[in-house]
């Protein structure tokens, strides 16, 4: 049975061909996805209603991944959130744990490793990928 | 009446032919009209007639004259022209000697009237007598009146010739007189002119003469006789001629009379006349030939006294002698005619050993006299101006460089009476010249960085080609400051010069080792004698250098740079115009010397600061290498996951070949950005010379940019850029990218622990004048107080870690790209770094 609406990943990331690499990526197990460059352009669009997740690059112009992961969480939003980063350290991972997130993974990162941690996740999704 | 009557009658008769007889001795002498008067009164009283009456007809065709009487008593108004009328029908026929009876002229009544011709026919005139008396006239009446008639008409003619030859004679009398007077005037004109002449020639001190070879004969006026100061009455003579003349000029003198005596031609000539007192005259003498019927030749001519002349302008000769000038005159015809004791005491020479065809041979240098010769010849031939520049030899034989102009000088028609020449020494204005010109070029040279030895080359050839048998040299200085090294002496000898290079300096190495050594000038006038040159006389003599004279080029403090030396193969010490040179040479070889010093230096300076920029690149970068690789992590990261998907399009039971492919172009892509970026950092890490090149500073800005974004992005700092359309700049693009570097992380690094709103902004314009502006702005902590002027200082620094040269590197490089660069204050917060950039031309 088919969820009402389809589950959708949503990416945030500054580098458009980190993005367009990702939605390229889940596109090819049969998953939709939405990209974004910044926080701010995700926040102005309109989400809909069906299991999500989103993908989060720790870096981001202006602001970083974790504080805007905080600003979603004392907004109400609650997404699953998994992170991605260039350089990642411990003590940041531990935080963005700490606060929730689903996974941490370093770029580059392996693609099975993005869908297991989606997966986990969301389970929807593991549906929708099939 | 008885005999007794008749005797007294006839002895008064007698009585009356007596006194009738006797009337033409009465009348001698006397005119016509006092004849006839004294004919009829004697008539009228003898015969006591009413009335008397005579004609006479004028010789000369005049009116007749016409006298009448009447007898006692009667008065009449009547004229003897009118009696003559009344009388005359009785006169027309021949009355001679006939009587009849007539109307009474004078009165009333008849009248007896008697008439007779004056001479033998009427042609003299007419007696008429008249009477009342019926018997008149009686016999004796008749014969009485008929003698008086006859003696009247022979005292008339008589009357009539002398006074015919009274006239004749006063006529004749007249003529003469008048002639006398005109004589006379004629001989006062003469006498007038004659005295004239002789004054004027007096005043003029011009005798005239006259000569007839043949006989010898000599006339000379008054003046001539003056000038030769000889007496009136000496008989002139050649030979009197000749023992006036000067003895120096007898020869010729004699010389051109007896030309003159044999070819009969005219002639002119001057000369002296030594007076007996000892003075001397000058004389000019013309004269002209004229041949007589005979064929023989006399010669008219005068002799000018032209004493006053010659001493004026013997004295014009000794103004013109005075003038510092060389002044020359020559005829119309280009011949020199006259030379100023000034021209001849420069070269050396008297009028008596040299004429003026010559002169030019003699003294202008060989290499200028066909010029000269024909300029002049153009010159004359035109009549135009002459002006020619030419070497003049002086006296010592060294040969100066003069500026010859000569006008020709007209009389009042125009012709050329001869030329005014006159030669200016402009040696040393020509040197001068020469000098200024070479120096320009070599300033020229030094100006475009020719090589050093290019330009001392040309120096020397410069000096040396102003002064004949000049040759320099010029040392430099090594830099140990005590050996001598090889500078430029194109024109010394090779082994001379080689032995020359590296000998040390001292207080007694030479001309320019000591001159060095002493850093003062060394005039040494004869290397056989100086002490200086002892330790090296036997490396010199065997060029014959004789003289050298050496000034050390300095620095402006004073250090010895090297040396300009002026060689002759004679002694000779320098001259007022080789000291110049010399200084002159010095002087630029100094200026030469220091700016290849100064360029070398400014090259070192150059190669440590490019040293320096390659290092705070370097250390940029790595303490970028994190963001760094980042930024190359990304799309290798991009790269592996588009990989997997391509594979996994593949793998399919159904491969999807499009989705596949597109994949892989975003492989390609990936793997294009890592390229870029690793590309851009190794620029940065490369250690090139600066290369000028049209750049796109917008575009250094975007790649900038990308290489620090990641760094940004690890600080959350939002980069934003406003970048105006802009010109090329000519420059060097990885300076300007390392300007743009240091500039963007000293924003980021302001920012870095500061609260709010982190932004870099870079903003690139066109200002109103042209240039491009770009401003990199932070909202960081800003510039550090009371210290902003000092950010740009060498190892100012801020950052734990800073060299402190990264601002000051930066605005070296934007300043040897003619732009500025300074920093301010935001109004709000943070700081701003503007840089300005000259636009270059685009077709540049």
């Amino acid at each position: 049975m088919m969820p009402a609406a389809a589950p959708t990943v949503f990416v945030i990331d500054d580098d458009d061909l980190v993005r367009t690499a990702i939605q390229g990526m889940l596109k090819s197990v049969g998953l939709r996805s939405e990209t974004f460059g910044t926080p701010q352009d995700f926040l102005r669009s309109k989400h809909p209603d069906g299991p999500s997740c989103l993908v989060l690059d720790v870096r981001l112009p202006g602001v970083s991944g974790l504080d805007f992961q905080r600003e979603l969480a004392d907004a109400g939003v609650r997404i699953p959130i998994i992170f991605i980063t260039g350089h990642g350290d411990i003590p940041m991972s531990v935080k963005a744990m700490k606060s929730g997130a689903v996974e941490f993974l370093t770029k580059p990162f392996r693609d099975q490793d993005l869908l297991d941690a989606i997966h986990q996740a969301s389970p929807p999704f593991l549906a929708a990928s099939g | 009446m008885g005999s007794t009557a008749e005797i007294k009658r006839l002895q008064s008769c007698i009585n009356d032919l007596i006194s009738v007889l006797a009337l033409p001795a009465i009348w001698s002498g006397s005119k016509s009209s006092q004849i006839l008067s004294t004919l009829l009164d004697v008539l009228l009283t003898m015969l006591r007639l009413d009335f008397a009456y005579a004609r006479l007809n004028d010789a000369s065709d005049g009116p007749p004259i016409e006298v009448v009487r009447l007898g006692d008593h009667r008065h009449s108004p009547i004229q003897p022209q009118q009696f003559g009328q009344a009388l005359d029908r009785w006169l027309t026929a021949d009355q001679t000697a006939s009587r009849c009876v007539v109307p009474d002229p004078a009165g009333e009544g008849e009248v007896s009237i008697a008439s007779f011709s004056l001479g033998l026919h009427h042609e003299v005139g007419v007696l008429v007598a008249g009477s009342r008396r019926a018997d008149f006239p009686t016999e004796i009446e008749r014969l009485l009146l008929r003698v008086a008639a006859n003696q009247a008409g022979i005292g008339l003619q008589d009357a009539q010739r002398s006074g015919e030859q009274r006239r004749i004679a006063e006529m004749l009398e007249q003529r003469v007189a008048e002639r006398t007077r005109q004589l006379t005037a004629a001989n006062d004109d003469v006498r007038r002119s004659e005295a004239y002449l002789a004054e004027a020639q007096r005043l003029s001190r011009t005798g005239s003469f006259g000569w007839r070879p043949s006989t010898g004969e000599i006339i000379w006026s008054e003046e001539t006789f003056r000038i030769f100061q000889y007496d009136r009455t000496t008989i002139p003579t050649v030979e009197l001629i000749l023992q006036r003349v000067h003895p120096e000029d007898a020869a010729l003198v004699k010389q051109t009379i007896e030309r003159a005596s044999q070819d009969g031609k005219n002639f002119e000539h001057e000369y002296r006349l030594l007076m007996p007192d000892g003075s001397v005259k000058h004389v000019h003498v013309v004269a002209h030939a004229l041949s007589n019927e005979s064929g023989s030749v006399e010669f008219v001519g005068a002799v000018m006294d032209v004493t006053a002349a010659k001493e004026a302008e013997d004295r014009i000769r000794l103004i013109i002698n005075a003038v510092p000038a060389l002044i020359w005159t020559a005829r119309a015809d280009g011949r020199l005619d006259f030379i100023s004791q000034r021209w001849l005491d420069y070269a050396g020479i008297d009028t008596g050993t040299i004429a003026g065809g010559e002169l030019g041979e003699r003294t202008v240098h060989p290499d200028d006299i066909e010029q000269l010769q024909n300029k002049w010849r153009v010159a004359v031939a035109e009549g135009n101006p002459f002006e020619a520049e030419i070497r003049v030899r002086r006296f010592d034989g060294e040969y100066r460089w003069f500026l010859s102009r000569a006008c020709p000088l007209h009389d009042r028609s125009g012709h050329i009476l001869g030329w005014y020449g006159n030669d200016i020494d402009i040696e040393d204005r020509t040197r001068a010249v020469a000098l200024r010109d070479g120096e320009s070029r070599i300033l020229e040279m030094i100006a475009r960085d020719a090589p050093l030895e290019e330009i001392l080359e040309k120096l020397v050839r410069v000096v040396e080609a102003q002064f004949a048998g000049l040759l320099c040299s010029v040392l430099l200085l090594d830099e140990d400051g005590q050996h001598v090294r090889h500078g430029a002496a194109p024109s010394l000898p090779k082994p001379y010069t080689d032995a020359i290079d590296g000998l040390c300096i001292g207080p007694k190495a030479g001309s320019c080792g000591t001159a060095m050594y002493r850093r003062e000038p060394v005039v040494v006038s004869d290397i056989l004698q100086d002490p200086l040159w002892e330790p090296y006389r036997s490396v010199a003599e065997p060029y014959g250098f004789r003289a050298c004279w050496s000034t050390p080029i300095l620095t402006h403090s004073g250090k010895a740079l090297g040396s300009f030396a002026m060689y002759y193969r004679e002694p000779r010490s320098p001259s007022p115009a080789e000291t110049h040179a010399l200084e002159m040479a010095t002087h630029l070889a100094g200026i030469a010397i220091e700016r290849r010093l100064a360029r070398e230096e400014r090259e070192r300076l150059r190669q440590a600061q490019a040293e320096l920029a390659h290092i705070n690149r370097v250390t940029t970068m790595g303490e970028l290498t994190a963001s760094l690789a980042h930024e190359v992590n990304q799309p290798i990261a991009a790269a592996l996951t588009d990989a997997n998907t391509c594979l996994r399009w593949l793998n399919r039971d159904h491969p999807d070949v499009e989705e596949a492919r597109q994949s892989a172009l975003r492989i390609v892509k990936d793997a294009t950005r890592a390229g870029e970026i690793v590309g851009r950092t190794r620029l940065l890490f490369r250690k090139s010379t600066p290369q000028r090149e049209l750049v796109d500073v917008n575009e250094v800005i975007r790649e900038m940019i990308v290489l620090l974004r990641s760094e940004a992005t690890r600080y959350s700092i939002s980069v934003r850029t406003e970048l105006a359309d802009l010109p090329q700049v000519m420059g060097d693009r990885v300076q300007l990218q390392q300007v743009l570097m240091n500039l963007m992380t000293n924003g980021i690094d302001a920012m870095k622990d500061v609260d709010g709103t982190r932004e870099l902004a870079i903003k690139s314009q066109r200002t109103d004048s042209g240039q491009l502006l770009i401003s990199v702005s932070d909202t960081g902590v800003g510039l550090p107080p009371q210290q902003a002027d000092k950010i740009f200082d060498a190892f100012f620094t801020t950052k734990p870690h800073g060299t402190g040269m990264g601002l000051r590197i930066s605005r070296s490089i934007v300043e040897s790209h003619g732009g500025r660069l300074w920093a301010a204050d935001n109004s709000r917060r943070g700081a701003s770094f503007y840089i300005t950039l000259p636009a270059q031309v685009e077709a540049a």
